[in-house]
């Protein structure tokens, strides 16, 4: 049994697009809405926010529970109670961020940033297709000037410190 | 020579609510100094029995013959200590009060020292008022023992025979063809399965039936001038183009009428004709033409009705009617307008309008009122099969904050929901009815023992709030939930799907309100004048409210409104006069010009200019003035002045805020 921090709700709550979180009266309309729960029974965005709610912090920033959502909205469109739990589960990986915990998956794509200056590597496949559609090859970047923007923006002193947050 | 103000000031501890952040001994001190105080104390509840008999027996003893009392709102015990000041001899008008709790201890929780300080000055301004008041008469008025009641629901019917066998004469004024509300649509009331016709019918008939009950049905209430005791109210009445008196409500003109339309009483699950009687236990018990689908109104043909109602009845057809309106004086007003269900149309992800198999709680019950299009029989719209599966959905359009929601809970539909799963079940027993709920609500005497009963029958109770619905090829409804409570996302399909949609205030309410001058909360129902001690009250003197006019309630909780309402009503009129309070406008004639600029800016029409000897003056009805005081700002000579509250004596207040 892990520790509850009842406060931790209120660091939640400061953090913008979060601010209902404690109105949440787990009706589950959030659950019912989302793609992401009808295959991961172990994502719920529901439990979710009980869990921050309740101050289970450590339940909620390790593992992947957090990195599964897509941002589609859809529950943050139904919420009878205004709580949009598409930024509650981003004011908690924000929290997570902040304590070195990012998924490895989210890890590997900023590392991939910092190292080329793009999250995807462009495949000769992808080359290929450029031109028979007539488009120039993709232009190089410039990395000198990535790395300067992402350093400016904090990220690489972020993955400094990530160790990593769950098992992928 | 006017003697010297003997002044006593009282000052309440109200347990902690004041004494705990004011220094109420400090306070006393400081009043026993302020210039015409005589003697000052303190008490922790002045407003008991014995706080009471402090100030009674200074007045008695002739220590005392001016009372502040600093405490809590006069909004709460100005009656009261006026009452004590009455009662010990004295002028009850001769006492002020000093709000130290609300607009002091309260507020200034916690800043002690600064609300000491705030209590002193609030005391001394009091003291200073005090020093200037005068004694005053209460004012007395006629009223009348008529009593208006708007709405022949449930709620408007048990009002109105109260009144009436209380020997007052009662206009039950209703907006539909029939009284009944939506109590008539009902098949059975919960806990106890009353069959809802069976308790109502004999009511209604009661109604038509009393003599010093008049009905105007199909009739609203388009005027209201007065005050209590003494109100005119227009009534339009709208055309039947039936003779109310030959119509036998036959129903042969029923028969004959070619046009179809949904009936409004089944909820659009039957049809009705463009004459029609709303329905069979109707009062009045009469045909109705509705102009907007008749052939006559619409393309000057047909008349087949008047044609069968002359050759074959009683010639009761009359095409030439038209709106008529009337005037009613009368001394009180009831309103009991009811509620409008819910319409779920605009939540899309839950297909009404969209399925046909996707209804209305309302729409169900007509489903399974044996007077009902099915005569009982509970089927699907789409194709008239018995459903095997039924879900409820609940909450909907109420318990949330989506743009055309309600926040509020609609109280009645966790009860309704689980009244008609015991139905279904009880009619059907193999047939499967699930409800989907966020929580449930079954707050009432008998209602956790009916709850139980529907787990008994094997109704399944599903903690999630429906996410979304659609029809599978197979033509069935598909349910996605959360079952909450096990973490498990549920796609199930179902035969039919119930809404059960909340309530609203009625159609019409904002322009009522208007009209009567009586405000709405932040739901759009009415609002009475105090949450608990004055349920039934409007801030208007004799303008009462009761039912769902002041927001959801069950039938249980409007029936007991009605009977509150109707009391109150014959509270206020059983004297046959009325004690109006004496804080009105009053004019002195020598100074008045009769310029009417007072009768341009009051509100209330309270004041008229007439010729008094000759002169012109402004006369003030007292009965209708509210003290605002607009007009004695507006006064160049300074002739119209609110008593209590004149310009010497406001400014004796203001000039205190400074020691």
């Amino acid at each position: 049994m892990r520790e509850a921090d009842p406060k931790f709700k209120l660091k939640v709550r400061q953090i913008p697009g979060a601010e209902k979180l404690t109105l949440c009266f787990q009706c589950g309309s959030c659950t019912a809405d989302c793609p992401v729960a009808r295959r991961r029974d172990v994502f719920r965005p529901r439990t979710i926010a009980r869990l921050a709610i309740l101050g289970f912090k450590e339940l909620l920033l390790s593992g992947d529970l957090l990195w599964l959502c897509l941002g589609c909205y859809n529950c943050t469109e139904h919420c009878p109670q205004g709580v949009k739990p598409t930024e509650v589960i981003e004011a908690l990986r924000n929290i997570a961020v902040e304590e070195g915990k990012i998924h490895p998956g989210f890890k590997q794509l900023l590392e991939a940033l910092l190292a080329t200056g793009r999250m995807y590597k462009i495949t000769r496949m992808k080359e290929r297709t450029r031109a028979k559609m007539g488009l120039p090859p993709a232009p190089e970047v410039p990395l000198e000037d990535v790395r300067k923007v992402l350093d400016l923006a904090g990220l690489t002193a972020i993955l400094g410190k990530a160790s990593g947050g769950g098992e992928a | 020579m006017a003697k010297e103000p003997r002044i006593g000031v009282y000052i309440c501890h109200c347990g902690t609510n004041i004494a705990g952040v004011v220094d109420v001994e400090a306070v006393k001190r400081y009043a026993e100094k302020l210039p015409g105080v005589v003697v000052a104390k303190t008490y922790p509840y002045m407003c008991s029995d014995p706080g009471q008999n402090l100030i009674k027996e200074d007045i008695e003893a002739g220590l005392v013959d001016r009372v502040v009392v600093a405490a809590c709102s006069p909004r709460l015990h100005e009656p009261t200590f006026r009452r004590v000041l009455k009662e010990a001899g004295l002028n009850p008008y001769l006492f002020e009060m000093a709000n130290i709790r609300e607009h002091c201890s309260w507020v200034h929780m916690r800043e002690p020292g600064k609300a000491t300080e705030k209590a002193k000055d609030i005391v001394r301004m009091a003291v200073a008022k005090a020093r200037l008041l005068g004694p005053l008469q209460p004012i007395e008025v006629s009223a009348r023992r008529e009593v208006l009641v708007i709405g022949g629901g449930i709620a408007g019917i048990t009002a109105a025979l109260d009144l009436a066998n209380a020997g007052f004469h009662v206009y039950l004024v209703e907006r539909g063809p029939s009284i009944g509300g939506h109590m008539a649509q009902l098949d059975k009331t919960f806990p106890t399965m009353d069959c809802s016709q069976c308790i109502l019918t004999p009511k209604m008939v009661d109604v038509a039936r009393h003599q010093d009950i008049e009905l105007f049905t199909n009739s609203e209430v388009v005027g209201l001038e007065g005050f209590a005791g003494n109100f005119r109210v227009r009534v339009l009445r709208k055309p039947y183009y039936v003779d109310l008196d030959k119509c036998t409500g036959c129903g042969l003109c029923v028969d004959f009428c070619p046009i179809e339309v949904p009936s409004e009483f089944d909820a659009g699950m039957g049809v009705r004709k463009a004459i029609y009687i709303p329905f069979p236990q109707a009062v009045p018990h009469v045909a109705i033409i509705d102009p907007e689908h008749c052939l006559y109104f619409l393309k000057k043909k047909c008349m087949v009705c008047e044609e069968v109602c002359q050759e074959l009845a009683a010639g009761a057809i009359d095409f030439s009617q038209e709106p008529k309106e009337i005037e009613l004086d009368v001394g009180a007003i009831i309103v009991a307008t009811g509620y409008d269900v819910y319409d779920p149309t605009q939540d899309e992800e839950y297909g009404y309008g969209r399925y046909e198999d996707v209804i209305t709680a309302l729409q169900m019950e007509r489903l399974l009122s044996a007077s009902g299009p099915t005569g009982g029989m509970v089927v699907r719209p789409s194709d008239k099969a018995k459903p095997k599966k039924v879900a409820y959905v609940q909450c909907v359009g109420s318990r949330s904050k989506r743009p055309g929601h309600a926040p509020y809970c609609s109280r009645i539909c966790c009860m309704y929901a689980i009244k008609q799963a015991i139905q279904l079940k009880e009619k059907y027993p193999d047939i499967d009815v699930c409800i989907f709920y966020i929580d449930l609500r079954t707050f009432g005497r008998g209602y956790e023992e009916f709850y139980w009963r529907a787990q008994e029958h094997g109704v399944r109770f599903i903690r999630g709030r429906v996410g979304e619905i659609w029809r599978s090829r197979e033509g069935r409804l598909v349910v996605r939930a959360e079952d909450t409570l096990s973490g498990r996302v549920l796609e199930e399909p179902f035969d039919m799907v119930v809404l059960s949609a909340g309530l609203r205030p009625a159609a019409g309410t904002k322009d009522l309100a208007a009209l009567l001058k009586i405000p709405l909360g932040p739901d759009g129902f009415f609002l009475e004048a105090h949450p608990k001690l004055r349920p039934v009250d409007t801030v208007v003197d004799g303008i009462f409210v009761c039912g769902t006019a002041t927001g959801p309630k069950d039938i249980v909780d409007t029936v007991a409104q009605a009977k509150a309402a109707a009391a109150s009503a014959m509270a206020l009129l059983s004297k046959g006069r009325i004690v109006v309070e004496p804080l009105v406008a009053a004019v002195d004639e020598e100074r008045c010009r009769g310029c009417g600029r007072c009768e341009e800016v009051c509100e209330f029409g309270a004041i008229s200019v007439v010729e008094k000897g000759g002169r012109l003056v402004a006369e003030v009805n007292e009965a209708v003035c509210k003290g605002c005081g607009a007009c004695s700002v507006r006064c160049p000579t300074g002739a119209i002045k609110v008593r209590h509250f004149k310009p010497g004596q406001v400014l004796a207040v203001v000039g205190a805020v400074r020691p």
